[in-house]
């Protein structure tokens, strides 16, 4: 993928304030004490051509994870319903359900493999209250679960490629992300802000090339602030963890 | 599955007035305890659609054993005594739909239930 991908220049990484943001989230994530993978003993090379295995954006979303949650007590304690779109190994959920005492898990994904993965891995680890519905994003939770999930895990397909390749239920729509990397995400974005309950919290994985800058604007129209929570280059890519919070009303 | 994953549960599938509540056609069901968590069970019991609860719990009680304590036809209103949370909580949390079908109820479109894993994915046609 290298060839097809080259390190975005620094002038087209957003505005200046965006700049800034990144800035500060680089910060974040030296200072960040580095989190301690859960358990995969269960695992063997195989399921990883079927799952995706755990790579650098993994590392990165726990480390965010584990820094807010470590920074923001309040939200673990308080947090009764966490939902990962696209649970894949099943690491991210597992991970934060060890932070949050007192809360259901859901993990959805498209692949099957993926979910009977994400169970063993939530079960090595000793997280027994997971659930797993094998589903596109959250659809079927939609209705029940307006403003109701405390805290959102998403760890999206971004790797941009043509738009035919994201399709089918395998391990090639575990990163082909479409144009730019926005054809599950986009979807995502108002489904996310229908979700998250008044005070909860979403942590979601994205790269320079899906122009986040862009995505944050479409989260502000949905009443939504995303900014960057901490941020990491990997070869050829900068990973960012977006964090994303209700805006608050302001009493009229 | 648990009863409480139900609950959340709805049907998309094209032609669909309300897809809810699904109705459960269970095959295997199994009981495995957990510590009873109060702090999580009230709170997520006000956001609960009840009467789906009850309805899910008809549906597979011919497959649970033990019978679970009986819990309220109706929820109560106020504070809840520990021992109805306890109640509740053992058949939201600890009542697993193992192997199975969720049901539209408009469509009659069933949803496999397979391994604990409901899948709802619909096909192209049906969206
Ligand atoms: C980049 S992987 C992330 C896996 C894991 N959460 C992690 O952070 O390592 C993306 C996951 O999203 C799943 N996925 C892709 N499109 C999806 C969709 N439309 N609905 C639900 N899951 C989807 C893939 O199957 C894959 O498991």
């Amino acid at each position: 993928m290298t060839d097809f991908h080259p390190l975005r220049s620094a002038n087209d990484r957003g505005s200046k304030n965006w700049e800034q943001l990144n800035k500060i989230a680089e910060k974040r994530a030296k200072e960040a004490s580095p989190a301690t993978m859960p358990s995969l003993d269960h695992a063997t090379m195989s399921d990883y051509g079927q799952v995706y295995e755990p790579s650098d954006d993994t590392y990165l979303l726990i480390d965010g994870i584990q820094s807010d949650l470590t920074e923001n007590q309040s939200i673990a304690k308080s947090a009764r319903t966490i939902l990962e779109l696209g649970s894949g190994n099943g690491v991210p959920i597992t991970f934060c359900s060890k932070l949050v005492p007192s809360a259901l898990a859901i993990a959805t994904d498209i692949n099957p493999n993926a979910l009977a993965f994400t169970k063993k891995t939530a079960m090595e680890n000793n997280v027994t209250k997971l659930e797993t519905i094998q589903c596109d994003l959250a659809t079927p939770l939609l209705e029940s679960c307006k403003q109701r999930i405390d805290i959102i895990i998403f760890n999206p397909p971004y790797v941009p490629t043509p738009d035919e390749e994201v399709s089918g239920n395998g391990i090639e729509v575990s990163w082909a992300g479409g144009e730019r990397g926005r054809l599950v995400v986009d979807r995502a974005i108002p489904q996310i802000a229908h979700l998250l309950s008044e005070n909860g919290v979403c942590y979601m994985i994205t790269v320079d090339d899906n122009e986040p800058e862009e995505i944050s604007k479409m989260f502000d129209a949905l009443g939504i602030k995303m900014f960057p929570l901490v941020r990491r280059r990997a070869y050829n890519e900068y990973l960012s963890v977006q964090k994303l919070v209700r805006k608050k009303q302001t009493k009229p | 599955m648990r009863l409480l994953t139900h609950n959340y549960l709805i049907s998309n599938v094209k032609g669909t007035k309300e897809g809810y509540p699904l109705q459960i056609e269970a095959e295997e069901v199994v009981i495995e305890d957990s510590p009873f968590d109060q702090e999580l069970v009230t709170g997520i019991l006000p956001k609960l659609n009840y009467e789906a609860v009850i309805g899910a719990l008809h549906q597979v009680a011919d497959k649970v054993e033990p019978k679970p304590a009986d819990i309220p036809e109706k929820l109560p209103e106020g504070e809840i005594d520990t021992a109805t949370l306890e109640a509740l909580y053992h058949v939201l949390f600890n009542i697993h739909v193992i192997e199975g079908h969720l049901v539209c109820p408009d469509t009659g479109r069933k949803f496999p239930i397979k391994q604990g894993i409901p899948n709802m994915i619909l096909h192209e046609d049906e969206i």
